[in-house]
């Protein structure tokens, strides 16, 4: 009589999530829980249906996540947000790598470059932003990626209690002047008007291309900009429309956010014609100062917004949001690996979320 | 050299361990240089060195040197 042949051990694979895998969406959200919290923004259900099924661009029926398995148990995950780059003329399709993470007794057995490499196999420029210092090293160390240096980090004081702590008056003092005017409110120019709407115009992709000139960034079209701030659950942004004249002359989005006793306010997007910058910057200042924050903090990496902030008050602070990208067409990795003509703000990869 | 010896070699550089280090306990926890970079450089090496095509499942089957040896027996290889 034959012995029954014992059960062959479960085998590791790494795999796209698909749309209909119910019974291991459910897995998904158990590694989830265990791997960051039951209560992380990770966890919550709308915002991962609205991230990995809503995106417009994401142009493939199946949801942009690769899992990493061992049998029916996932010990490991990196997901993608596909996007659209304005390069000039051209549009060169690219992904933001985000929510890498593998259960840490897993750690050390080749899955974190496993998991990358399906993103670099599935997009032709893969990008990151704001690693931790663990991943930061492991993508310095991994053949192929560009460091392009922080996103810059700005910050304006609207309250003497935000600028009570000693570093931060150390910084201002360094930047003569600016604790003068970050305590003046901002004040939008006469002749601009200020229009809170629930969904940007189709005006806006208009304004967007006109003004993106030889810059490389994220199309900043009016359905990306209407998933990204006006589809996207947990997180409440408001979106301006600024307009001279009767013509639209700039958008801005903003958000507060009460931690502790403090107002924040975020300066998330904000791009204009080039002659409106400054007043549509102030205009979008002067509306958070209305709602009562303590302090507005803009991350962008783009001279000429950081130029228009610091004329009205904002000065740098330090910044952890790293960039990094990847591509294995030389032609194309010329192009991008110029760090000048990059357009990044917090509203890219997933940077903006509650603190 | 032998098959085993030639195997040390590959993990020694890999992980930049002295040979002696890497006995079949051996695994990232004692030895500094084994990380999740450095693993998937080690089974590039080790495919090129022994000519085998290694899986994902035998790349996350690889936890200690002793569960190397054991995968590449099971290409074949007399390690």
């Amino acid at each position: 009589m034959a012995l029954p042949s014992e059960a062959p051990a479960p085998s590791y694979a790494i795999r796209r999530l698909r749309a209909d895998d119910r019974a291991v969406r459910e897995e998904l959200f158990r590694f989830i829980h265990v791997a960051w919290g039951a209560d992380s923004w990770h966890a919550d259900r709308d915002r991962w249906e609205w991230q990995f099924h809503g995106v417009p661009t994401n142009g493939h029926p199946e949801p942009p996540l690769w899992i990493l398995t061992r049998g029916e148990d996932i010990l490991g995950q990196v997901g993608a947000i596909p996007v659209r780059l304005s390069m000039g003329a051209r549009e060169q399709p690219a992904a933001w790598a985000c929510d890498l993470m593998i259960l840490p007794e897993y750690w050390n057995r080749g899955g974190f470059p496993l998991l990358m490499r399906e993103i670099a196999r599935g997009y032709p420029l893969a990008l990151v932003l704001g690693m931790n210092k663990k991943a930061y090293a492991l993508f310095r160390r991994s053949p192929g990626w560009t460091d392009l240096g922080v996103i810059p980090r700005l910050q304006l004081y609207c309250s003497l209690g935000s600028l009570a702590s000693a570093r931060t008056l150390v910084a201002l003092a360094r930047q003569a002047g600016s604790a003068v005017r970050a305590l003046a409110p901002a004040r939008p120019p006469a002749g601009l008007s200020v229009r809170s709407v629930a969904r940007f115009s189709a005006g806006v992709t208009a304004l967007w291309d006109r003004i993106v000139g030889g810059r490389i960034a994220v199309r900043r079209s009016a359905p990306w900009l209407n998933w990204k701030y006006a589809a996207q659950p947990r997180l409440a942004h408001e979106r301006l429309e600024m307009e001279a004249g009767g013509a639209l002359v700039g958008c801005a989005v903003v958000r507060v956010e009460t931690v502790g006793p403090e107002r924040l306010g975020y300066l998330v997007e904000c791009f204009a014609e080039p002659a409106a910058l400054v007043g549509v910057t102030s205009a979008a200042v002067a509306h958070l100062q209305q709602l009562g924050v303590d302090r507005i903090t803009c991350d962008v990496l783009d001279p000429a917004t950081e130029e228009a902030l610091r004329r009205i008050g904002f000065v740098r602070r330090r910044s952890g949001m790293k960039f990094m990208l990847r591509t294995a067409d030389a032609a194309l990795a010329s192009m991008v690996g110029d760090r000048a003509r990059w357009y990044i703000t917090r509203g890219d990869a997933d940077q903006d979320r509650p603190r | 050299m032998s098959r085993l010896e030639e195997l040390r070699a590959v993990l020694a550089e890999a992980f930049t361990a002295e040979a002696d280090e890497l006995t079949d306990e051996a695994s990232p926890e004692q030895i500094s240089g084994w990380d999740s970079l450095t693993h998937l450089n080690m089974t590039v090496a080790l495919e090129e060195r022994f000519g085998v095509e290694l899986t994902t499942d035998d790349i996350m089957q690889m936890s200690n040197v002793g569960a190397i040896r054991r995968v590449l027996r099971a290409h074949g290889v007399a390690v």
